[in-house]
């Protein structure tokens, strides 16, 4: 009997809650995409190199999931309530016919878990099917192809799922037998008779709360736009405070605000059903602008996550050239029984089968005599070394007279050296009308900055030698290259190498930055993800739970002979200004927000924001403008049962 | 004298096949314009099921109803929507104005509904305010008035617009007796010095004593009708109490 009256409740929350459901099965369904990462990786050819940088996001998504639970957890209790709250009437004639508590918590217990164990199936099936596309989508990142489609399932994420889903639900169970053994009978009876309190504040009032909230706002977005987000520094703090408060006191005042003005407009306040609808949204504000500024809080951070999600995407692709000229540099260290590379190379030969071309360049320090202003390291490498690393793209050898010199000054700012230096005593002379090569000058950008001198052999001798380097580029398969130089390090460690060294090489910078490009789309990703859900579901949410309570009115309007059309429209109105002024405020924040962060990633390379706005825009239009559309059909439909009892 | 509404052989039939309950059966009576009319009747006589068809809220199993020499039964849905906030004006038991407008809003209501000329409009509500004496209160909200304050609001509302056709659904049933009597004066009001068709239904003999005539309705069925004409009120009530009793007096059937 009681199994039976569960499951008839749920039926019915079914129809009246899509809404619910369809945010418990993204929520269950988005937690395990995003969970399933390690699984995905498992079937992808991806690098060695490339698994720690996996291991490492899942790690991330780990934390990042205990976060993401608590948030839907949150939303999750919050749509319980609004439930309850519809159905205090029902609860009211189970205690009147003198159901004890006990059963009727049996009865809550069993429709959450009814309804727990659906949503808990349906977003598993969901992300069990859509999770296959992230597999595509992962390779992309490490340019691999699924070669074969193979089905992928994880259990680890299904479990965590089940176990995260399964203590929210446990929490709403919690949460509902309290709110069912603390109710009073009387209240129950009367909670629909019973108007929310309307507090109205004085046209002087709302006008002074609204104009403290735009300059809060103003110098909050002054404070973020001079901090840069370079720095936590008391700014920055300053800026969240002030940006906050300014945005819960826009919400708190914005209705009053807007009623007063259109008030003053009588054409407009008479006209169709705007007194009704400003009505109907400024009787409910001293609940909802707490949730609205939330709202408006999280699209910010929505829109924040995408768009540097997708702005760091592009940033990162073209840069793997800037930091990594040669497919591979390794450079060693002065030690004991070896000088510099040549040494190494002679006791460890190179297969010259993979080098396309190499070059070994000694950097020496010297103690230039010249005005600088500035206390960048400088080096001296010599003319043969040099023109060694030339040849590499084919460039022609250059010869220096005696007393020339040709300056490198890759970091851009420093002073060149061309107005010449003293040099062991002699003055030198600039070679200004030879252009440095261009990866050898990227190379030492690399290296640290640092400025460097190319003189003649004969200058060079005697020097002290700072580090050797040996530059290869690949001939062939760029994998298998990859894979004889692992080995070639490796021989080498076997033989030892005192004096240190670092290895670098294109292929493992560009995936590294890959995994970082990876790490930032995905966390990105999931969070806007879930931040938008979470946003649009609690707006929709309340405006379902407000055309319920605001069914008689409707009503009333019909009985007066206002027409389908006209109620159709006040609905839309007035869900689209709950759905619409928080995102507008969003937007005016991340417009401010972005053009920070835009500036940060520049650092990184050249970003185009546009697209990565437009995407976010895309998104926000699908997701943001789904649940709107659903929350009209569903508002105009609850509306409508009414006059059909 | 025009007629305003006609209800001709008019019958409900509510359920299905299985379980069929006849709400009306056969009724047929006039209005004339500027009449005060009282229809009356014990619960479940079937008498709230006959304004809700007038009112074109329900629809009639058979039979014709005309208001203002229109047949409203043969309306299409899309029609009666704009018939009813044209032609008819509503005041229910429960008052039914919107809690989160004001008084002079929600009186604003009806006219902004029939998309009346903005102009017009407060000078309007003021006028209906002075003779329904609700002036002092328009700017206040519904949880702030009484019930008598709230109803004459709603009277407001319903005669703003110039309704062929004023519907009253047991007006005084939610007040206490010294608002009920206010309020029913302020329906003379409306009667005598607005010209309004009145048609209320009530089951309050004290209420129906305001009336012009009287519709008893018993078991979906006329079962008698009483014209003031020139008697007094207090005659006029003694009257009623006499039908009345004679009405709920089925105890020679019973026994």
């Amino acid at each position: 009997m009681f199994f039976k009256l569960a499951f008839q409740n749920v039926r019915r929350s079914l129809r009246d809650y899509t809404i619910y459901f369809l945010t418990l099965t993204f929520g269950v369904c988005i937690f395990y995409i995003f969970n399933s990462l390690d699984a995905q990786s498992k079937l992808l050819n991806i690098p060695t190199s490339q698994q720690r940088l996996i291991e490492v996001l899942v790690m991330v998504m780990d934390v990042l999931s205990v976060f993401v639970a608590v948030v839907l957890a949150f939303l999750i209790l919050y749509a319980n309530r609004f439930l309850m709250r519809r159905r205090k009437k029902e609860l009211a004639i189970y205690l009147l016919l003198g159901m004890p508590k006990g059963k009727i918590s049996g009865i809550l217990l069993l429709e959450t878990l009814v309804i727990g164990l659906f949503s808990l199936v349906v977003g598993l099936c969901l992300g069990v099917f859509l999770s296959q596309g992230l597999t595509v989508w992962v390779a992309q990142f490490f340019e691999t192809k699924v070669e074969q489609f193979q089905f992928v399932f994880s259990a680890a994420s299904l479990l965590k799922s089940i176990l995260y889903f399964g203590i929210i639900f446990l929490l709403v169970m919690c949460f509902n037998t309290l709110s069912v053994s603390r109710c009073k009978l009387i209240d129950l009876m009367q909670a629909q008779h019973r108007n929310e309190v309307l507090k109205l504040r004085s046209l002087k009032l709302s006008v002074a709360l609204f104009l403290l909230s735009l300059v809060s706002l103003g110098l909050a977005y002054r404070c973020i736009l001079h901090n840069g987000m370079m720095a936590l520094d008391r700014e920055f703090w300053a800026a969240i405070l002030l940006g906050s408060v300014g945005t819960v006191l826009f919400f708190l005042s914005l209705s009053g605000f807007l009623l007063r003005v259109v008030q003053s407009n009588k054409g407009l306040y008479y006209r169709n059903l705007n007194m009704f609808v400003l009505r109907q949204i400024n009787s409910k504000i001293n609940t909802a602008y707490l949730s609205m500024s939330v709202v408006c809080i999280m699209l910010l951070l929505t829109i924040g996550t995408f768009s540097t999600g997708f702005g760091f995407n592009q940033a990162i692709g073209d840069q793997v050239d800037n930091y990594a000229p040669y497919d591979l540099m390794w450079i060693v260290y002065p030690g004991e029984k070896e000088e510099d590379v040549d040494d190494y190379l002679q006791a460890v030969p190179i297969d010259t089968r993979y080098v396309s071309t190499m070059a070994t360049c000694r950097f020496y320090s010297g103690s230039l005599q010249a005005d600088l202003g500035d206390t960048r390291e400088l080096y001296v490498v010599s003319q043969s070394d040099y023109n060694q690393v030339a040849a590499m793209e084919g460039e022609a050898p250059i010869s220096l007279g005696a007393g020339e010199y040709l300056p490198i000054t890759p970091v851009q700012g420093d002073t060149p050296l061309d107005q010449g230096i003293r040099w062991r005593g002699e003055p030198f002379q600039a070679r200004i009308d030879l252009t440095p090569n261009a990866s050898f000058s990227t190379l030492i950008a690399q290296m640290g900055g640092g400025r460097v001198v190319v003189l003649p052999d004969e200058e060079v001798q005697g020097l002290d030698l700072l580090n050797s380097g040996l530059y290869i580029y690949y001939q062939g398969d760029q994998r298998q290259a990859e894979a004889y130089f692992d080995g070639w390090l490796q021989q080498l460690r076997d033989y030892g190498i005192e004096g240190g060294y670092s290895m670098m090489t294109r292929m493992a910078l560009y995936e590294g930055l890959m995994g970082q490009k990876l790490m930032v789309v995905f966390i990105g990703t999931y969070l806007g993800v879930v931040f938008l859900i979470a946003s649009a579901a609690v707006l929709a949410l309340q405006q379902l739970s407000e055309a319920s309570d605001n069914q008689s009115r409707y009503a009333l309007l019909r009985k007066l002979g206002v027409d389908e059309k006209m109620i159709g429209r006040a609905i839309d109105t007035q869900v689209g200004i709950y759905f619409l002024v928080p995102l507008g405020l969003a937007i005016v924040h991340s417009a401010v927000g972005l053009t920070v962060v835009n500036n940060l990633l520049t650092s990184f390379g050249e970003s185009n924001f546009l697209a990565s706005i437009l995407g976010t825009a895309a998104i926000l239009l699908v997701v943001y403008g789904g649940y709107f559309l659903a929350t009209c059909l569903g508002c105009r439909n609850i509306s409508r049962t009414w006059s059909s009892q | 004298m025009a007629q305003i509404l006609k209800v001709d052989r008019v019958e409900k039939y509510y359920g299905n096949k299985g379980n069929l309950t006849r709400a009306i059966s056969d009724i047929s009576f006039q209005v004339e314009q500027g009449e005060f009319l009282g229809i009356m009747g014990a619960s479940g006589s079937g008498k709230t099921t006959l304004l809700n068809c007038i009112a074109t809220i329900d629809t009639v199993t058979a039979g014709n109803i005309s208001i203002d020499g229109k047949n409203v039964t043969a309306l299409k849905a899309g029609e009666l929507s704009a018939f009813r906030r044209e032609k008819l004006g509503f005041i229910f038991q429960d008052f039914n104005l919107l809690d989160t407008l004001t008084a002079r809003e929600n009186i604003a209501l009806a006219l902004t509904i029939l998309k009346t000329p903005v102009k017009t409009i407060e000078a309007s509500i003021k006028d209906v305010a002075e003779k329904l004496g609700i002036t002092s209160i328009l700017n206040k909200y519904p949880y702030q008035l009484s019930g008598g304050e709230k109803q004459r609001v709603a009277c407001a509302r319903a005669i703003i617009t110039r309704p062929a056709l004023i519907l009253a659904d047991e007006p005084t049933g939610a007040l206490d007796s010294k608002s009920a009597r206010l309020l029913l004066e302020s329906f003379g009001t409306l009667n005598r010095d607005l010209g309004a068709t009145i048609l209320m239904v009530t089951h309050d003999a004290f209420t129906a004593s305001y009336c012009h005539r009287i519709l008893f309705i018993k078991d979906g069925k006329i079962f008698n009708e009483l014209i003031r004409g020139a008697s007094t009120r207090q005659e006029f009530f003694q009257r009623i109490i006499e039908v009345v009793s004679l009405l709920g007096g089925d105890s020679s059937h019973v026994f």
